[in-house]
């Protein structure tokens, strides 16, 4: 049996290893695979016409607005073009995806040790993880008010309950002959906790924090078209409003760009952090 | 010494059955001794050595360690797993070291005691390699290591060379016995494996159905190499264990068609 048998990896085609040769080659095909996008979507405007711009004028509108726009003022919107709005719904994400996550992973961690725990924790996340939380939204505005505390709330919870049944699952994984042996050797329980289950349990939370950070975008985004003052949604809801959808697409390519990015750097971390990982090829 | 005194131990399938996995049983295992536990699976030596372990309450008895009754694991009883127990989100060196940070030593002192077991096991330039890049041979001869820098003077070992390739599980035996022999610490290890036995253990204890089967002595000369196990001594001493491990006279089977 092998050593890593005991726990489950969660590997995903961007986390392997390459060499040199293999990288470049990759790379090609990376681009390859953009190209064939940009082409397909060049090929869908001249289908559609009009209401579906082409990729050079998106992204020249996406550049042109980035720091200032003279037509958000038009509108009514904050001065300052993309950026303000980029950094709240980014805020946003991260910050809600982290508060969240950091909870969701302690309360899936205790709950996993300690029966009680388990019991007490289990219906509340049953509940909050069948609930479909974009239709609690209206209600975090009515409590929060329109401001980014009903945004980070609503991507707060989500990632809670994500990151508790990752966290549960990735004690479950976890061979029990680890936690035995550590405890042979005179560990107490607080170090067998923060020396054996938490490393162990890194793969899987990764795991977690990846799936929650995909999804904290949309949330965001979509809780600021239903009333906000600032954040790429809202950007997007009014220029809809005046049928730029030109303005509309270069919103949603920025908000995409830093959201690749952002998975960019968490898979940096995680492979940083799981290093000791055999990773399959 | 380790004394097991009238120690029980039942367990319940869910189909309701109980199973006696120790039944009544006493022995007692002086210090230095190296002893093994043979039997057949599901005959209790593995319950046995957990419960040594204090990895596995009785239903009934007790067992004591130097006059003190077990009631959970303690670190002067190293354990040694089937399993691959390895950490493999810490070093080797770390892993050699867990037990002795675990036990609150000072780094300088942990940094020398692993150095010398990794020396001592064979993977002294192995200190900084994940458990990864090692193969299975060398991740056992890391828990090793670790059990013996963990500083127990009892270790318990429930069938470490269980998976290992045939060649593979000799290097690791002469590794334990010279270990054994330089250290002379008390080593309880369970086997289904009768040549195994031969090799290692001073004394044989054969666990049948719960119960202590047999008791025999392995007077044999060392190295305990084919010649030496091939002996008269050698060949009476299999004989008397395969006869306990035999199977029941078995029952007329009815008639397939």
């Amino acid at each position: 049996m092998s050593a890593t048998a005991f726990v489950k990896m969660t590997v995903s085609p961007s986390s392997l290893r390459i060499s040199g040769a293999e990288w470049g080659r990759q790379l090609a095909l990376n681009l390859a695979g953009v190209a064939l996008f940009l082409l397909a979507w060049q090929g869908a405007h001249v289908l559609v016409g009009q209401y579906l711009p082409p990729p050079a004028v998106v992204i020249q509108a996406a550049y042109r607005n980035l720091w200032s726009s003279p037509h958000f003022v038009g509108l009514g919107l904050p001065a300052g073009g993309y950026w303000p709005h980029l950094v709240s719904t980014t805020g946003t994400a991260i910050l809600g995806c982290a508060i969240g996550g950091l909870v969701g992973a302690a309360s899936g961690l205790v709950s996993a040790h300690s029966p009680t725990a388990f019991q007490i924790a289990r219906p509340v996340v049953g509940v909050l993880g069948t609930v479909p939380i974009l239709v609690a939204s209206p209600f975090f505005l009515i409590w929060f008010g329109v401001s980014d505390t009903a945004k980070i709330v609503l991507v707060c919870l989500y990632s809670a309950v994500v990151l508790h049944l990752y966290a549960l699952r990735a004690v479950e994984h976890l061979h029990p002959s680890f936690q035995e042996y550590a405890r042979t050797l005179g560990a107490s329980s607080r170090r067998i906790f923060f020396w054996v289950s938490l490393p162990g349990c890194m793969p899987e939370l990764f795991g977690g924090l990846r799936t929650a950070l995909g999804a904290a975008w949309g949330l965001a985004a979509i809780t600021e078209l239903l009333g906000t003052d600032r954040g790429i949604g809202r950007v997007i809801i009014t220029t809809w409003g005046v049928q730029d959808i030109t303005l509309m697409m270069a919103g949603l390519l920025l908000l995409c760009l830093v959201a690749l990015a952002a998975d960019a750097l968490l898979m940096a971390a995680r492979r940083h952090v799981t290093r000791w990982m055999p990773r399959t090829s | 010494m380790i004394k097991v005194i009238n120690a029980s131990c039942l367990f319940r399938h869910t189909s309701g059955e109980e199973v006696r996995a120790l039944d009544d049983v006493s022995l007692a295992i002086e210090v230095s001794e190296f002893v093994c536990l043979l039997g057949r699976s599901g005959h209790g030596k593995s319950t046995l050595l957990r419960s040594v372990a204090g990895l596995n309450p009785l239903t009934s008895g007790r067992i004591e360690v130097d006059g003190a009754v077990v009631r959970g694991p303690g670190v002067e009883r190293g354990m040694v797993f089937q399993e691959d127990t390895v950490f493999p989100w810490m070093t080797v060196q770390k892993n050699i070291e867990f037990g002795l940070r675990a036990q609150n030593r000072a780094p300088h002192e942990r940094k020398r005691e692993a150095a010398r077991w990794l020396e001592a096991v064979g993977l002294a330039r192995f200190g900084e390699s994940w458990p990864k890049e090692l193969s299975g041979g060398m991740r056992k001869r890391v828990a090793i290591a670790a059990a013996f820098a963990g500083g127990a003077p009892i270790l318990l070992m429930d069938e470490p060379f269980g998976a290992l390739d045939y060649v593979t599980r000799r290097d690791l035996q002469s590794l334990l016995i010279d270990l054994w022999q330089r250290t002379r610490r008390t080593i309880v290890f369970v086997t289904h494996d009768v040549e195994e036995a031969l090799v290692l253990a001073e004394r044989v204890i054969v666990m049948r159905r719960g119960r202590v089967a047999d008791d025999i002595p392995v007077p044999l000369a060392r190295p305990r190499d084919e010649d030496e196990r091939a002996s008269r001594t050698g060949v009476e001493i299999s004989k008397r264990i395969l006869h306990h491990l035999a199977l029941e006279t078995p029952v007329a089977a009815p008639a397939l068609t």
